[in-house]
């Protein structure tokens, strides 16, 4: 076992406690390397400190303030008012920003994109590369024949996935893609679950420090067609009309910016 | 299971029971019985103390608006983490408008301008001011740590470290499966070694 793999595992082998089975690789590896039995002890007392983290007591007036709140109508929370404020403020900037992009990228049409390549990998899926140079990826290309209202709005992929998410799934496969997305990646946080008495509804915000990313998407074939027209970042999602309707985006990011974008298509005997 | 923790889950059942029915007295006293665990779950999430009773207060209400439909298919702590949890996501998204999370130890300790008292849990200063003294530093620079890491990993860290969740608990909870669970704890743990000077 080498000293990264050992530093990875170490809070595991401390959480394992007496019943250490499983970890004999990672005991001789501290018993020989005195930096990773160093890394041990830094973590016993990171656990030390976590334990005797400052802790709040309630206010005897919490429990009356809330039962007050029960019948009565809905206050304007002071955090919902500025948040509101800040919205507002936020969608006159944005609109303002989005005018402004919109006027220096839009074109009138020339003429289809052109599709990615298709490699073939011996023995393995077709992998579609976006060209490096493609515009449309983490800033799309504007499409003035498009449709819908992805014609004149740049997107991010991330901001795609949630928009396919919020407009264009039904309850079922939209807890079954975002389950796919929370439990692959870490571009999308929240809870996938039907969660009990919460309406089933799912929650999703975008991870904003994620470092890597990998998606997993089922989309029917109207979905793809209505998205993947919007997009010739995904135009070589058009291809994948034809290879199937299973699609795999794989990219990776030091911040939200995208530096690479590959779409795998699996088809339906890959799966397997 | 021991026969504290029994009678407790009894109790906590015969409580959510008579709040389905719309005992008002009952939800009053469910309440008293976890609003000290939810504060500090939102506390140690968020690090936001002035707004963690608010966001305590959107808690309950959303498990007295909900709790009808709660099943018992989950243990009624599980069941209110959870909706701890995703306050606490909407409250730091709405916060990431605003501005980031910043914790001060002389603040918390002060009680700042907070309605809330804090309990420190550092040793006792008279037993050695040095000692204490470098305690609090470390302290402090964990605190800042966990507050920098992403809200993924932070979660894990204060389900696990603080509030001692099972793998099998924080899987329910998060909604990510054990495996998922373990490897966001040890990638955690490591931006944390990595982070603060011990």
């Amino acid at each position: 076992m080498d000293c990264k793999r050992a530093r990875l595992i170490l809070g595991e082998y401390l959480d394992a406690g007496e019943n250490r089975s499983g970890f004999e690789n990672l005991a001789a590896h501290l018993a020989a390397c005195a930096a990773c039995a160093n890394e041990l002890n830094r973590e016993r007392r990171i656990r030390l400190y976590l334990s005797r983290f400052p802790t709040v007591e309630p206010k005897e007036s919490l429990a009356p303030r809330i039962l007050a709140r029960l019948d009565a109508p809905r206050p304007f929370p002071k955090l919902a008012y500025w948040s509101a404020m800040a919205g507002v403020v936020a969608f006159i900037l944005i609109a303002a920003a989005a005018g402004a992009t919109f006027v220096k990228w839009f074109r009138p049409p020339e003429s289809e994109p052109a599709l990615p390549a298709i490699i073939q990998q011996e023995g393995g899926p077709e992998i579609v590369k976006a060209a490096p140079d493609d515009k449309t990826i983490g800033s799309p290309q504007v499409h003035s024949d498009l449709p819908g209202r992805y014609a004149k709005v740049p997107m991010r992929v991330e901001e795609f996935l949630v928009d396919l998410l919020q407009t264009s799934q039904k309850v079922p496969a939209k807890a079954k893609l975002l389950q796919a997305i929370v439990e692959q990646t870490d571009l999308l946080e929240g809870s996938y679950e039907s969660f009990e008495g919460e309406g089933g509804e799912p929650t999703v915000y975008l991870n904003r420090k994620q470092m890597r990313v990998q998606i997993e998407l089922v989309i029917t074939q109207q979905d793809f067609l209505d998205f993947a027209r919007a997009y010739n970042l995904i135009g070589a999602l058009m291809a994948a009309e034809k290879a199937g309707q299973r699609v795999k985006l794989y990219e990776t990011s030091p911040t939200m910016e995208l530096v690479r974008a590959e779409i795998r298509f699996k088809t339906a005997d890959s799966r397997q | 299971m021991s026969r504290d923790t029994a009678q407790q889950d009894t109790e906590s059942s015969d409580l959510v029971k008579r709040c389905k029915e719309g005992d008002r007295a009952a939800f009053e006293r469910l309440i008293r019985r976890y609003e000290r665990y939810v504060l500090n779950v939102i506390f140690h999430i968020t690090g936001g103390i002035d707004e963690a009773e608010d966001v305590a207060q959107e808690v309950f209400l959303r498990v007295y608006r909900s709790i009808k439909r709660f099943r018992g298919e989950s243990s009624f702590e599980s069941w209110i983490y959870k909706i701890t949890l995703n306050c606490c996501r909407t409250f730091s998204r709405r916060r990431g408008l605003i501005r980031s999370r910043e914790i001060d130890l002389n603040y918390l300790e002060q009680g700042g301008e907070s309605r809330l008292e804090i309990l420190s849990n550092l040793p006792d200063i008279k037993e050695d001011p040095e000692t204490h003294y470098r305690h609090r530093k470390i302290l402090e620079e964990l605190m800042r740590a966990l507050g920098i890491i992403p809200p993924i990993y932070r979660e894990v860290i204060v389900m696990r470290e603080m509030n001692e969740l099972s793998y099998e608990e924080m899987s329910r909870i998060i909604g990510i499966n054990i495996g998922t669970v373990k490897s966001r704890l040890n990638r955690a743990r490591e931006m944390l070694r990595k982070m603060v000077e011990l």
